[in-house]
């Protein structure tokens, strides 16, 4: 039984990680309809601004993250202007793309200052808790809380707000917004910002495990698109969901089946689901 | 508006075409026998006559160099920069025979896929007179055949997979202690800690392999049995599912062969739950560098890594290399990690030095087959050579003897950081 709560508590804090990863892209896809191949970037740069803040210039970790996420979030603003704006109406291979090449961008100007891993130290410390046999570490706990906070603060945003129904207005049609005067541009423009900011997110919170280097994100950006494609692609509960699903099936698998398996479990979730169930638990299915 | 579009988004796709090609991973081909076929013409011509030296010039030579400079295997790509230090050197002492060394230095990425490109980058596009590079062994391994058919003089850096080595190939040598070698000292360290129960956790590709078979193989000469054999990848984020699996084995040691990455992952996780046994290594991660990774000694103490060296890293016949890789590349931490390369360098000095004006493929391999026991101030075991015998990769495998490391249980910050032992009564007597 012990076992089982490890692997749970343990499942869930990587699904939290993963979770943040598929909303950050969520959020971009749903209003531009653009797989975002460079967010593993925001990921990244969120835990590289954070490390240099922390390490370099002294400043507090409870002030270092939030800056951080400031950061990325303008990052996303640059990312629009320079690699989607001018491609709006370009092709959609185009855009995906444009993504890629901004990507492979980022990572080569990170690598040219560093290739070495680092260690960012978790703001809760090193100790544990535990509860009987199982595990479970502060940093862990942080990560959960801010998914829940992350998703309260997305569902407000996007249900309560002005700006919110903008941007809802925008995912069901950008030439009814264009039509009624709504400026769209700076729609996608606060999008990419807003996706950049959930991908450093989850980049902040999963650098004191992962270490800090150049290629930190790549993997957890496969294993959100896995969990985007469970929980059905473009919809909020869906990232959530999936993204948990994902991170449980990986250290369940690894535990119960075998630790060859638990490597290959979320990648082997985005081809199992796309072929029994391609719009995912949330999502609907296209009438043609 | 739609011309700069245009041109916008062919701008972008060069970019990205240039930037694939740069990094280009999954992008390269995976032939099973990378160029074998095309350069089976250029194996015949060089297998009945001595060829002209490419890479060579009246006041050069052209070395290529390659590694994982990024990636999840780049911690190794450090020994690339220690090993260039060593040559830039001895440029500044006066070359080789009145010769400077010039160098071409590639990434392979740590990726298979990659290092074929990177291989005829080196030996047909830059035409350099030898290679010296593979920190990393399965980028070296990918290449071998093109290695064997072309016929350069090629070093193996610091990897330590067999398989580079066994079958020989006539110009492939190497200048680090294999894992079969280093295994054997790791399997006689769990020996001597009497355990009746080991688990062993392998890192999944051919360098973890390369470990854990001669590990295995031995753990069953001295009937210990392996109650739990799991597999680590070369990037994790959790390792509570294998932590898990190896309490519930009760194995009383652990063999782990894993990167440094994967090898804190596990070790945090370790420590968090509770798993006190010795945990023992190859030459994959260093007990003060996975200090560093960890953020803390405690998870680390327990930790014993192979260790090839001479001496401490700190000791100070090591000053002026220290000196050399400070003044070379300032960012380097200088660690027993990054010196794995440096004899091989030495050797490799000594061997174009030996060789005088006949700067050909033949006479290297005739030079290098002569070096016997030449000693360095950095690797404990000297390095030998031996005529080519396809049956015995010996012959080429220059370095062969290990110990072990593990970090100094003395936390005070003046001691050394870490100590050198032979067995497990030995740490008893330091940790008491």
């Amino acid at each position: 039984m012990s076992d089982l709560i490890q692997v749970s508590v343990s499942g869930l804090a990587q699904g939290a990680i993963y979770a943040l990863v598929a909303l950050g892209l969520t959020v971009v896809y749903r209003s531009t309809t653009v797989m975002n191949f460079m967010h593993s970037e925001n990921f990244m740069l969120g835990a590289f601004i954070t490390l240099i803040m922390v390490t370099i210039w002294n400043i507090p970790m409870i002030i270092a993250m939030p800056a951080a996420v400031l950061g990325v979030f303008l990052v996303g603003f640059i990312v629009d202007k320079v690699g989607f704006e001018p491609l709006l109406n370009a092709p959609h291979i185009s855009q995906v793309f444009a993504t890629i090449a901004i990507s492979f961008i980022l990572k080569g100007v990170v690598r040219f200052f560093t290739v070495d891993e680092r260690p960012l130290p978790s703001i809760t410390g090193s100790t544990v808790l535990r509860f009987g046999d199982a595990v479970v570490r502060p940093q862990d706990i942080l990560t959960a809380s801010v998914l829940i906070v992350a998703t309260l603060l997305l569902a407000f945003l996007f249900w309560r707000t002005h700006i919110g129904l903008i941007m809802r207005a925008g995912t069901q049609s950008l030439r009814g917004c264009a039509l009624v005067g709504i400026d769209v541009k700076r729609l996608f423009m606060l999008m990419w910002g807003v996706g950049g900011a959930l991908g450093a997110i989850a980049g902040i919170l999963a650098a004191p495990t992962l270490l800090v280097y150049p290629d930190m994100g790549g993997r957890s950006l496969m294993l959100g698109w896995a969990g985007m494609t469970l929980g059905g692609f473009g919809t909020f509960p869906g990232a959530i969901v999936g993204g948990v699903l994902v991170g449980l099936l990986e250290v369940a698998a690894g535990y119960y089946v075998s630790t060859t398996l638990g490597d290959v479990a979320g990648y082997a979730t985005i081809l199992v689901v796309l072929l029994v169930r391609p719009q995912g638990i949330f999502g609907s299915r296209e009438v043609s | 508006m739609a011309k700069a579009t245009k041109a916008v988004g062919l701008f972008l796709m060069v970019v990205f075409a240039l930037a694939a090609a740069a990094c280009s991973t999954a992008s390269a081909p995976a032939d099973p026998t990378p160029g074998a076929a095309g350069a089976k013409g250029a194996a015949s011509a060089t297998a009945t006559q001595s060829k002209v030296s490419q890479g060579v010039t009246k006041d050069t030579i052209k070395i290529g160099m390659f590694g994982p400079m990024s990636g999840s295997a780049s911690v190794y790509g450090k020994n690339v920069q220690a090993v260039q230090s060593i040559y830039m050197d001895q440029n500044e002492k006066g070359g080789i025979n009145g010769r400077k060394l010039e160098f071409v230095v590639e990434d392979d990425a740590g990726d298979p896929a990659t290092a074929p490109v990177v291989f005829k980058k080196l030996a047909e596009s830059d035409k350099v007179f030898m290679i010296h590079g593979g920190p990393s062994s399965p980028p070296t391994l990918s290449m071998k055949p093109l290695i064997e058919a072309s016929g350069i003089p090629f070093l193996f850096m610091s990897g330590v997979a067999d398989k580079v080595t066994d079958p020989p190939v006539k110009n492939l040598f190497s200048g680090y202690p294999a894992s079969i070698d280093q295994a054997g000292a790791v399997a006689e360290f769990a020996k001597s800690i009497g355990p009746k129960k080991v688990a062993v956790v392998t890192q999944k590709d051919e360098w973890g392999k390369g470990w854990r078979e001669p590990f295995v193989k031995a753990m069953k000469d001295y009937n210990i049995e392996i109650v739990a054999d799991e597999e680590i990848g070369t990037e994790i984020g959790d390792a509570t599912s294998l932590v898990r699996i190896v309490m519930k084995s009760q194995a009383e040691v652990l063999a782990l062969f894993s990167y440094p990455q994967p090898t804190s992952v596990f070790l945090r996780d370790a420590y968090s739950q509770g798993l006190k046994i010795p945990v023992i290594t190859g030459s994959g991660s260093m007990p003060e560098d996975v200090v560093r990774r960890v953020g803390q000694r405690e998870p680390v103490l327990s930790f014993f890594s192979s260790y090839t060296l001479k001496y401490l890293v700190d000791a100070p016949q090591y000053d002026p290399y220290k000196a050399m890789v400070a003044k070379y590349f300032p960012k380097l931490i200088f660690d027993a990690g990054i010196m794995g390369g440096m004899t091989g360098a030495m050797a490799n000095i000594e061997i174009l030095k030996r060789m005088g004006e006949d700067l050909t493929w033949d006479n290297y391999i005739k030079t290098a087959e002569g070096m016997k026991d030449f000693e360095t101030p950095v690797m404990a075991s000297p390095v030998s050579f031996k005529p080519f015998d396809p049956k015995d990769p010996t012959t080429r495998r220059g370095v062969r003897k290990a110990a072990m490391t593990v970090l100094n249980p003395d936390p005070d910050p003046k001691a050394a950081p870490f100590v050198v032992v032979k067995d497990w009564a030995e740490y008893q007597k330091i940790a008491k």
